[in-house]
């Protein structure tokens, strides 16, 4: 990433309180022929056709900042977190620049005074004291990373004609047995995201977890049996209602993907019980797959003892 | 005392409290800085009044109930807005007061004045004075005086860093003028302790292949109850090492 970033997110207070901060766009760009419809956190309806670019530093850096993923949306499930600056990456469009999760402010530029520009410097002293307000927020861990960085795969090879990803990254990171018939083409990954990304998830087993790739995925045929995609509330509450309605093969399916994806501090004695315990805890359930693919309690709610 | 109004006292506290939480979060006026009493404000008033400062700025907001308003500047109207220091507090004007862009003179809904400000005394005891008058199309209420007062203590900053040097230097030098305290520990030294006893711990890194510090002493950060700011490079490895999401799409 260099010294630049685009997709400022004005309104929030690391750029109004106490500095008022104001970024002179010092470019404008257009939008590459295959980033129309490219969605992020700070461009949940697309990209413009163009956009304007502002300086957090003086100049290019002599080497390099971080370049994180962002466009794919790779965070957007967490709750409480926000982006708030997009940077200019030769990699990507869109890579984490600024952004806050819990008690954790990443900040994807120097600090160094003699690099950053005035608007830099002012945000870089509200976020400091934004921060400070902070001390005990809750957030969610991570423990995987989410189905998107898959779609990436497919991404990538359409912004670059990057193939890696569709015929090494991809079988690399995904099970065999939920990999059967995989066609490593575009068309390929293309075809098995159709089918099965709703189903994906991770983050519950060693079989997760790889020395390369770190997160294994692999597809939940159980949820797929019932046409329940993992993170919908549609699907926990068919769940709940299947749980609790007898002992048929589908309850039986039921009751395991209650056990797969209800998060254990929050998950009843026994699933006989699921609607009960539903009615008390629905509005304060959250699905995080980086968490492990679990709903689990909302974070960004006061804390409930039980 | 205050004119009649002839409006529902509660339909206005409802319209405040609204405009209130809008303003909080638009503003993020949660003690960013030092949160001021505000003293000298009658009650079931079309216009609510905070203030916090930091050691560089006092910003008082405004909130006023919808069809009322306050004037910038004399236009022959109510009288103008003004804020100014009392004199024999530890602070003084370093500059005039500035208020948002009107088209014309008149300040309406959430409101912010910004004075800035310079640290004069050995304490950090602020009183100021904000003269205010509000009106609607048919009246104005009488003008008011209101003080605000506190302790504009600075917040204090652990500054992480991979060895002391020039850049530390700058950092902080720069910290310190912004109104921030500020200790130095290096990424091999520093101690839960340390990062505990601050308000928030900045996390210094230089970019790629030039940060100098191993992934090992990383993995060694405390976990603080402290914000952590973490910066570049060792920023995505310090979050990531503390099991935070959001840096896991490095690539």
């Amino acid at each position: 990433m260099n010294h630049q970033g685009h997709g400022v997110a004005l309104d929030h207070a690391i750029f109004k309180t106490p500095n008022a901060v104001s970024f002179p766009v010092s470019e404008t760009k257009e939008r590459g022929p295959n980033q129309e419809g490219h969605t992020s956190p700070l461009y949940p309806d697309g990209m413009t056709a163009t956009y304007g670019v502002v300086d957090f530093e003086v100049d290019k850096p002599d080497g390099w900042n971080p370049t994180l993923v962002s466009h794919e949306g790779f965070f957007t499930d967490v709750p409480g977190f926000e982006s708030l600056v997009e940077g200019q990456s030769s990699k990507m469009l869109g890579s984490l620049a600024l952004a806050r999760q819990g008690t954790y402010f990443y900040w994807g530029y120097s600090i160094d005074p003699q690099r950053l520009t005035d608007p830099a410097e002012d945000t870089l002293e509200n976020v400091v004291r934004y921060m400070a307000t902070k001390r005990g927020e809750r957030t969610t861990p991570f423990v995987c990373k989410t189905r998107r960085s898959l779609w990436v795969y497919l991404a990538l090879n359409r912004e670059s004609g990057y193939l890696r990803g569709i015929e090494e990254h991809f079988p690399g990171s995904v099970l065999e047995g939920s990999r059967q018939g995989y066609e490593p083409s575009p068309a390929g990954l293309e075809a098995w995201l159709e089918e099965n990304l709703p189903y994906v998830f991770s983050g519950k087993s060693e079989a997760h977890r790889g020395e390369r790739y770190k997160t294994i995925y692999e597809v939940d045929f159980d949820a797929k049996a019932l046409r329940t995609p993992n993170a919908e509330r549609a699907s926990l509450e068919r769940w709940v209602h299947l749980a609790a309605s007898g002992d048929g093969p589908e309850a039986g399916r039921a009751t395991v993907l209650l056990g797969r994806y209800v998060h254990p501090d929050v998950a009843p004695e026994t699933w006989a019980e699921a609607p009960a315990w539903y009615a008390t805890w629905r509005d304060r359930l959250v699905f995080v797959e980086s968490a492990g693919f679990w709903w689990m309690e909302d974070p960004t709610q006061p804390a409930q003892p039980r | 005392m205050i004119a009649p109004m002839g409006r529902s006292v509660y339909a206005r506290l409802m319209r405040s409290t609204l405009l209130l939480a809008a303003a909080f979060f638009t503003h993020g006026l949660a003690p960013a800085q030092s949160d001021l009493i505000v003293a000298g404000l009658g009650r079931d008033l079309p216009l609510k009044v905070t203030a916090s400062a930091t050691e560089r700025v006092l910003l008082v907001d405004l909130i006023l109930d919808e069809e009322w308003h306050a004037y910038a500047r004399d236009v022959g109207g109510g009288r103008p807005v003004g804020l100014s220091l009392d004199s024999g507090c530890d602070f003084v004007a370093a500059g005039p007061l500035r208020l948002p862009e009107t088209g014309g003179a008149k300040l309406e809904g959430a409101v912010r004045l910004r004075l800035p400000l310079e640290h004069i005394g050995q304490d950090a005891e602020l009183r100021a004075t904000l003269a205010i008058q509000v009106c609607d199309a048919l009246e104005c209420l009488t003008p008011m005086t209101l003080t605000l007062s506190g302790e504009v203590k600075p917040l204090g900053v652990l500054l992480v860093v991979a060895a002391p040097g020039e850049r530390t230097d700058r950092i902080s030098g720069w910290l310190e003028a912004r109104g921030f305290t500020v200790d130095v520990a290096t990424y091999v030294d520093v101690t839960l302790a340390a990062c505990d006893r601050h308000d928030v711990v900045l996390a210094d890194s230089d970019v790629f292949r030039a940060h100098g510090v191993d992934g090992k002493t990383i993995q060694r950060f405390p976990r603080t109850a402290t914000p952590v700011v973490a910066v570049g490079f060792l920023g995505t490895q310090l979050v990531e090492a503390h099991g935070v999401a959001m840096t896991s799409g490095y690539i």
